[in-house]
């Protein structure tokens, strides 16, 4: 039987569509569109300076009900991923995270985003970057972005700017992303934290007299590693007068050895009426009373 | 007979304090025992199996973590040298009547033959039963119990977490690794990993 142009162009078309949405099949763009997640980079600057550091973002759109990974993504799930195609002399930094979200997923838990998120990078240029039309940074990325079903991806983003030896312009519209983010990611907390473990049991001791416990409303703790904590299991807060005590139900990971515990401590603090989150990076070391 | 009870009461309420009374599996313990029903109807009850090593294998079939251990041939692989040496590999679906993976005996068996995959059996859990029990949370996730029927691995396939195919040939896989130890009469040396996957569709 001859096929007809018709029915080949469709063949065609069809075969065509079904690579591109072939899993591990980079979509090249910025920003990159796909079934439930957008993904553009952007720069707080408009310019690279020789020498100077600036934030590049890579902002991610999630379709509503959908969501994507923080570093430890908790039960199920990948955390996005960047690997850096750059010029040389070009360094990046790791991303830095805004605090994440628990996602309950049944009877399991993951951390990670909903609606959208921006994850920062800071990226430094070479001081002897000579004057140039444009300079490309790109990022290669993969993500898992789930609803009940989970659906990994991948994108190639390729960002251009203008070298300047000028005192660098300010991007408007990604120093606003920049600046809404600032709120969401973890500081280094000013105070002394131990963990001790008992039975099934993981207790985190945060040394402090400024807990107030009227103004306290939540305290959720999320552990940078697999195994620590059962992500699901709900997460006890009192306050003592030594301070903050978290009490958690322990992971699945042998923790004999453990000499620290990394993590980020969000806590929900209601002030003149008004709800306010801060995020504290957490380094816990073992409590020697114990 | 007060007293009695409140005894009992105590010891109960002591034993769950200290976290024996527990559905939480751990290494070194017995392992879960669990009553379940194969994709031919048959049931399965772990008891069966002592004596022998049994593999437990969740798995869910649309699962793009699970596609890349069977696209590459990988689960297979593996099934077939584990049951070549007697050990027992039971494959469970725990998948909610319309969640993604929930199957039907012959829908099940049907992907077997697809995937010339040889699992002892497959065993259907759509209450999740067996799943809660064991606290399987991904898709793949594996448990070794050893003949004796202690719980002497859990966790993930092995050490490269993602949906790329070409992972499969770099990673260290942990079941691999954790039966020829056995065999070897040594003990596991990484008996507890990170499980890594799509969750399970309770």
């Amino acid at each position: 039987m001859a096929w007809t142009w018709r029915q080949t162009c469709t063949i065609m078309a069809l075969a065509v569509t079904l690579v591109a949405l072939a899993p591990g099949k980079p979509l090249l763009a910025n920003p990159v569109t796909t079934a439930h997640v957008q993904a553009e980079l952007g720069s707080a600057v408009t310019t690279i300076q020789p020498g100077a550091s600036f934030w590049v973002v890579l902002h991610l759109r999630m379709q509503e009900g959908w969501h994507t990974y923080w570093q430890n993504p908790g039960d199920a799930g990948l955390a996005t991923t960047i690997r850096w195609v750059l010029p040389d002399g070009f360094t990046a930094g790791d991303i830095v995270w805004p605090y994440p979200q628990r996602l309950p997923v049944g009877p399991l838990m993951n951390y990670g985003y909903e609606g959208e998120v921006a994850l920062l990078t800071q990226m430094t240029a070479p001081a002897d970057l000579p004057p140039r039309q444009l300079v490309t940074l790109q990022a290669k990325m993969t993500w898992v972005v789930c609803a009940d079903l989970c659906v990994p991806g991948a994108a190639t983003l390729d960002l251009q700017l203008p070298v300047s030896t000028a005192q660098p312009q300010e991007d408007a519209r990604w120093r606003a992303v920049l600046a809404q983010t600032q709120s969401a990611l973890p500081q280094p907390a000013p105070w002394q934290v131990v963990f001790s473990t008992e039975q099934d049991r993981l207790t985190l001791l945060v040394a402090g007299s400024d807990f107030v416990t009227t103004r306290l409303a939540e305290a959720t703790f999320f552990p940078l590693a697999y195994g620590i904590i059962d992500h699901a299991a709900p997460q006890q807060v009192q306050i003592t007068p030594q301070g903050l005590r978290l009490t958690l139900r322990r992971g699945t990971f042998d923790m004999t050895s453990l000499t620290r515990i990394d993590g980020v401590l969000v806590l929900q603090e209601t002030r003149d009426g008004a709800s306010h989150v801060q995020a504290f990076t957490i380094s816990a070391v073992p409590d020697r009373a114990s | 007979m007060q007293r009695l009870q409140l005894y009992v009461t105590t010891i109960l309420c002591s034993l769950a304090f200290a976290g024996i009374i527990e559905a939480v599996p751990k290494i070194g313990q017995p392992a879960p025992d669990f009553t379940a029903v194969d994709s031919d109807g048959v049931a399965h009850a772990l008891g069966d199996y002592r004596g022998k090593m049994v593999i437990l294998e969740w798995t869910n079939h649309q699962c793009p973590f699970v596609g890349k251990h069977y696209g590459t041939g990988n689960m297979q692989a593996l099934q077939q040298h584990a049951t070549d040496t007697d050990v027992t590999w039971l494959s469970v679906i725990s998948s909610a009547p319309g969640e993604q993976g929930y199957v039907s005996d012959a829908e099940a068996n049907a992907l077997t033959a697809k995937h010339n995959a040889s699992p002892t059996a497959v065993l259907l859990d759509p209450q999740g039963v067996v799943g809660r029990l064991y606290d399987a949370r991904t898709t793949p996730h594996m448990y070794i119990i050893d003949a004796a029927g202690t719980l002497v691995y859990m966790g993930g396939i092995d050490d490269k977490p993602s949906t790329q195919y070409a992972d499969v040939k770099t990673a260290t896989n942990y079941v691999r690794v954790a039966l020829d130890e056995i065999r070897s009469g040594k003990p596991v040396s990484m008996p507890v990993t990170r499980p890594y996957g799509c969750s399970v569709k309770y």
